[in-house]
């Protein structure tokens, strides 16, 4: 493409909007408060508190998007069946369904009037406002991430290299543990981080289910509405902060391990 | 022995029908035909990695098909090689030792060092797939499936991929290996040039079901169809209506080694066997003078079209005789063939 092409500085013009478009309200977010501000905000257990607890059920997410969502992706990415679109819609469901709509369904079927709501309580498991709520809408809403990534991930590995695994004596089993799994961690890895990365930023569906105890993007929103947007931002630029550390930090370890390897 | 009886597959739109084979222990046998054929598709199903609709494998008289593919003890290469890229040279080709659990440390080890001998990988063993070369890869992938000393070992089209100097001498090196162990291979080719020069047996498989099997050389001069008169290199092939000992062509009639019945059948006659001189030759029954219409060059020969009257008939010369003659495109020649040359097919 020549540079002076104007369908190129057209690309560039656009390109640049999309950029200052994303990034200047982030950007004027980190630099709004002041440094006093932020070490305050760091010291309040209520903030320290919130940020755990989003990222530790977000973590719980994406790990539970792992562990159930691997077959599943695995199913996907090498079997063709009658109505593998119609799983493969289902499963982006939670991606459409706008976010209040999914903490009204959850609540729909965990309530005590559906019959799984009476299971739960039988057993002892609450929903509505509870840390196990808050894991139950982020595993919903993060678990398609995950499954497209590591979907993504098995099929760019090539059949024959388990066909040829398992002509040399390994069972299903063996092949997907030291074949399959081996080759697609990294795309496993990546569908972790995007289940995360999903589940960390979920506001609307758990402010229907769980008000309390409060993530970090729920606390954002009640300092924003009682006390004003000056006081909601340094919460949110810790929790931009620990995320973007977080990410970075995993982002590194993949890149590390693709050297090794 | 591998018996392998009215099998069926279905794979979608694809079929494999009637599939009956008889190969012998320690045989190489070449699976032949046409790209999408189907030839893998066998493969796969012989080696348990795709299930048959129907019918019956058996390997020395027991039926295989409810059996997973690791139980079977066929090891397979394909044509990509499929080397498992994580693991190094070494690691690829102890994978299926794990698995074997009858032989010794010991054992594995000397047969480790045996194949890395004799498959010429040594100084290769820490290296991963993508630093290696084609023909150093196809050299892993076979050694990787001959240390579980497999019953039967089926290849890929294994050739494909290799210039032809590799080729060559890989060729030379399955030779060897195929006397040496007690395996039976079963190798798929689409190139028929490959197929004579490593087995002896064969079968061509064309539109889903079995079109010929036999000895190749019996394959190579006696095809039983068009289709497999074409896959061999029929290039000279005619729809003539023949009676008693002569087959007509448009004008042309060839005296025939038996008499036939009043019928439309084909006539076919290899290029290699057409002599080609520039004076009528004496004594040859099947003589017709021609003209030369088109000649490719293919490196050590040429590939000939003389037209006789509307029949166009093809000859392969080498290059020293073509130069000899000092053939010319449009000059006059005479073709000439043994009685015992010609071939009628059925339609």
């Amino acid at each position: 493409m020549q540079r002076k092409d104007l369908f190129f500085r057209g690309a560039i013009v656009c390109a640049a909007i999309v950029i200052v478009f994303i990034a200047l309200p982030i950007v004027q977010m980190i630099l709004a408060p002041t440094l006093a501000d932020l070490v305050l905000v760091i010291f309040d257990k209520e903030v320290v508190r919130s940020i755990l607890l989003s990222l530790g059920a977000a973590s719980c997410a994406a790990l539970i998007s792992f562990a159930v969502g691997t077959p599943l992706a695995y199913l996907l990415a090498r079997c063709e069946f009658r109505g593998k679109q119609l799983v493969e819609g289902i499963i982006d469901l939670p991606i459409i369904i706008p976010h209040p709509v999914v903490g009204i369904a959850i609540l729909g079927v965990t309530g005590r009037n559906y019959w799984l709501g009476k299971v739960l309580t039988e057993l002892g498991i609450r929903i509505m406002g509870s840390v196990t709520g808050i894991v139950v809408v982020m595993t919903f809403v993060a678990i398609p991430f995950y499954i497209k990534a590591a979907k993504e991930g098995f099929e760019a590995i090539s059949p024959r290299l388990e066909k040829v695994s398992r002509s040399l004596g390994a069972s299903m089993l063996h092949t997907f543990c030291h074949i399959t799994f081996p080759l697609a961690w990294r795309s496993i890895l990546t569908g972790i981080i995007m289940a995360s990365a999903r589940a960390i930023s979920e506001f609307g569906a758990i402010v229907i289910v769980a008000y309390h105890p409060m993530i970090a993007p729920v606390m954002i929103y009640e300092r924003f509405e009682s006390y004003g947007l000056k006081y909601s931002q340094p919460v949110a630029v810790w929790l931009i902060a620990i995320c973007l550390v977080l990410f970075f930090a995993l982002r590194v370890l993949t890149a590390q391990r693709k050297k090794t390897s | 022995m591998i018996s392998i009886q009215n099998l069926q597959i279905d794979l979608g739109d694809f079929h494999l029908r009637n599939i009956d084979l008889e190969i012998l222990e320690n045989e190489f046998f070449i699976i032949m035909g046409p790209s999408g054929s189907g030839k893998t598709v066998l493969l796969e199903t012989i080696a348990g990695l795709v299930l048959p609709t129907s019918g019956e494998i058996r390997i020395d008289g027991q039926d295989i098909v409810p059996l997973s593919p690791e139980k079977r003890g066929i090891s397979i290469v394909y044509q990509d090689y499929a080397l498992f890229p994580h693991k190094n040279v070494v690691e690829n080709i102890q994978y299926g030792l794990r698995f074997k659990k009858s032989t010794t440390v010991q054992k594995q080890q000397e047969s480790l060092q045996t194949l890395i001998s004799l498959l010429d990988l040594a100084g290769l063993e820490k290296r991963y797939p993508e630093t290696l070369s084609g023909g150093e890869q196809q050299r892993v992938a076979l050694a990787r499936a001959l240390i579980v000393e497999p019953k039967i070992l089926l290849l890929d089209e294994p050739l494909s991929a290799l210039d032809p100097r590799l080729r060559e001498e890989f060729i030379v090196r399955l030779k060897q290996l195929h006397q040496n162990t007690t395996t039976t291979i079963l190798m798929v080719t689409h190139d028929f040039s490959e197929a004579i020069a490593l087995g002896i047996k064969g079968a061509v498989i064309a539109d889903g079901k079995i079109a010929q099997t036999g000895k190749l050389d019996d394959i190579f001069k006696r095809p039983k169809s068009v289709m497999v008169a074409n896959f061999v290199g029929m290039k000279n092939l005619f729809k003539a209506t023949v009676k008693n000992r002569v087959a007509r062509i448009d004008s042309v009639q060839i005296q025939l080694e038996r008499e036939y019945p009043e019928s439309e059948l084909y006539v076919a006659i290899r290029p290699e066997n057409i002599a080609l001189s520039t004076e009528r030759p004496i004594g040859v029954t099947n003589c017709f003078c021609g003209h030369i219409e088109q000649v490719t060059a293919q490196g050590f020969y040429y590939d000939i079209n003389i037209k006789v009257g509307n029949i166009d008939f093809y000859v392969l010369v080498s290059y020293g005789d073509f130069h000899v003659m000092k053939l010319l495109r449009g000059q006059d020649v005479f073709i000439s063939f043994k009685i015992s040359d010609i071939h009628v097919v059925g339609c």
